[in-house]
């Protein structure tokens, strides 16, 4: 069985390689904090995505279970998850049926909220999503990070702000792991601009690409859902 | 590389941040320039309330607190003798054609402050200059520290100015006044008018070209009026370099364009 005619690509981190390559076969290591392990950076680096070119991705888990159906012929139907959180003192990982129930897996104590996903990413749902390995607990709705400056405590004390405009800070860039210009694409997203999100990279990008700068800029916008409504507007104008 | 969670901005912390690093400018100026100012910022500040206020009601939107910080910044870069009448002019000018027009702080290019003292200096040009008033430029020196430590003011435009002032006082024929640096219009105008993000660049190297042509606008139109230093310098300087600061953008989204198209025949 063959899935794909073109080159495999297997995304490691740095060290001893796990397969010997070959031909279409392919070892990209990658290091660095925080989101650098996405599949998004990683096929940014390696084999930019265009209206000319797509690229696959698949979770090592995924693999597995596609390997366990072909060796055995049953269908693997667990997956092996991670339990964390801020509050959390001993992070676990265990094994869970795909879409098993969260308050089910975690323990949850009085008054805690359980996410699918990461804190950053995650969502408040009653059971697993689909791509998500890792559960996070919450305490309440609040995040008990440890002592904040008093600033820090006093701006949260002022009143939610209304959805503004985009504000272009300069820290887009540093937390952006991609060649692609951060604020003008930001603003073409929030004007719903198709033509110049595409010419500034948007096809490369997906939802959870875009939550590191939902969450910082000022405007409250969710970037990830307008590239998501740019991305049906690009699929129905192809149809017609 | 991201190490502490980022800071959770909205438009009224972003407000409440720049409200904090205007005090000490605001506190300098006024202790300096007596109670005779307390009337020229008084009617600032409710102008700066009630333009927003009137847009907000008229286009059934959210009301936006970022009026009166650039009424505060206006009326701290006012020539001291300027008549109220004039002042308010200018201002409302400024908020309106500025800012509100294009939807309030973050859907306009240009800072209402900028606009609104071009304004003033075009319309009534006899308006006497303010001096050099070091204290005050002192104090909006430490505005910039706070500014940049928060992120909003950016490193890069300031840079670039400064880099690019160095580089054209050394030949500029006229033996450039020390004054000037210390200049309070200067350093206020650098980290509240030119450096407002809203104004200037977008991008990395964006953000280095405008810094410089800022710097670079500023000592031209000095050398014709009354050094670099002075106000119609940085008012138009920094109107100017906001001008062009999407064009600057273009040159950055072109080179990254074609950065990315040449990527695009990578192979693993």
């Amino acid at each position: 069985m063959q899935l794909t005619r073109g080159p495999v690509v297997v995304c490691q981190r740095q060290g001893a390689p796990l397969l010997a390559q070959d031909g279409r076969l392919k070892i990209a290591t990658f290091a660095g904090p925080y989101t650098s392990g996405d599949a998004g950076p990683q096929i940014h680096r390696i084999m930019p995505v265009s209206r000319q070119r797509v690229v696959w991705e698949i979770g090592y888990q995924e693999v597995l279970a596609i390997g366990h159906l072909l060796a055995s012929g049953r269908v693997m139907t667990t997956r092996t998850i991670t339990l964390c959180g801020p509050n959390d003192a001993a992070p676990l990982m265990m094994t869970a049926p795909l879409g098993a129930k969260l308050s089910e897996v975690a323990q949850a104590t009085e008054g805690s909220a359980l996410l699918s996903g990461s804190l950053l990413r995650g969502h408040k749902t009653a059971y697993l999503r689909r791509r998500d390995l890792q559960i996070t607990t919450l305490n309440g709705d609040a995040i008990a990070l440890p002592a904040r400056p008093f600033w820090r405590r006093l701006m949260e004390t002022l009143p939610t702000a209304p959805i503004g405009a985009t504000l272009p800070l300069e820290a887009y860039e540093r937390a952006f792991p991609f060649d692609i210009l951060p604020a003008p694409l930001l603003r073409a997203l929030a004007v719903c601009d198709v033509d110049t999100a595409e010419r500034l990279g948007c096809l490369e990008l997906l939802e959870e690409d875009l939550a590191l700068l939902s969450r910082m800029c000022p405007s409250g916008q969710d970037y990830g859902q307008l590239l998501r409504h740019m991305f049906q507007l690009m699929s129905k104008e192809r149809i017609a | 590389m991201i190490s502490a969670p980022p800071p959770q901005w909205n438009a009224h912390r972003v407000t409440a941040v720049t409200c904090a690093a205007l005090l000490p400018p605001l506190i300098t100026g006024l202790v300096m320039g007596g109670l005779a100012e307390i009337g020229t910022f008084g009617l600032a500040l409710l102008l700066g309330v009630l333009w927003p206020l009137l847009f907000s009601v008229l286009r059934r939107s959210a009301f936006n607190w970022h009026g009166p910080i650039t009424a505060m910044v206006f009326a701290l870069l006012l020539p001291a003798s300027t008549p109220l009448w004039q002042a308010a002019l200018a201002l409302s000018f400024g908020l309106v054609f500025g800012n509100l027009i294009f939807g309030g702080n973050g859907r306009s290019f240009l800072n209402g402050a900028t606009v609104g003292l071009a304004f003033l200096l075009f319309s009534f040009p006899a308006a006497p200059s303010n001096g050099a008033m070091p204290q005050v430029a002192l104090a909006a020196a430490f505005s910039g520290a706070i500014l940049m430590a928060a992120g909003l003011l950016s490193w890069r435009i300031v840079a670039g100015f400064g880099l690019c002032l160095a580089a054209l006082l050394q030949v500029v024929p006229a033996s450039p006044d020390e004054h000037d640096l210390q200049n309070a219009s200067l350093i206020l105008g650098l980290v509240f008018l030119i450096g407002d993000p809203v104004a200037g660049a977008s991008t990395h190297l964006g953000r280095w070209l405008y810094g410089a042509l800022a710097a670079a606008l500023v000592v031209v139109l000095g050398q014709a009026s009354d050094g670099f230093g002075a106000l119609p310098a940085v008012v138009f300087g920094a109107l100017l370099a906001s001008i062009f600061a999407p064009l600057l953008d273009q040159i950055a989204i072109h080179a990254n364009q074609r950065r990315r198209a040449r990527r695009q025949s990578l192979e693993p």
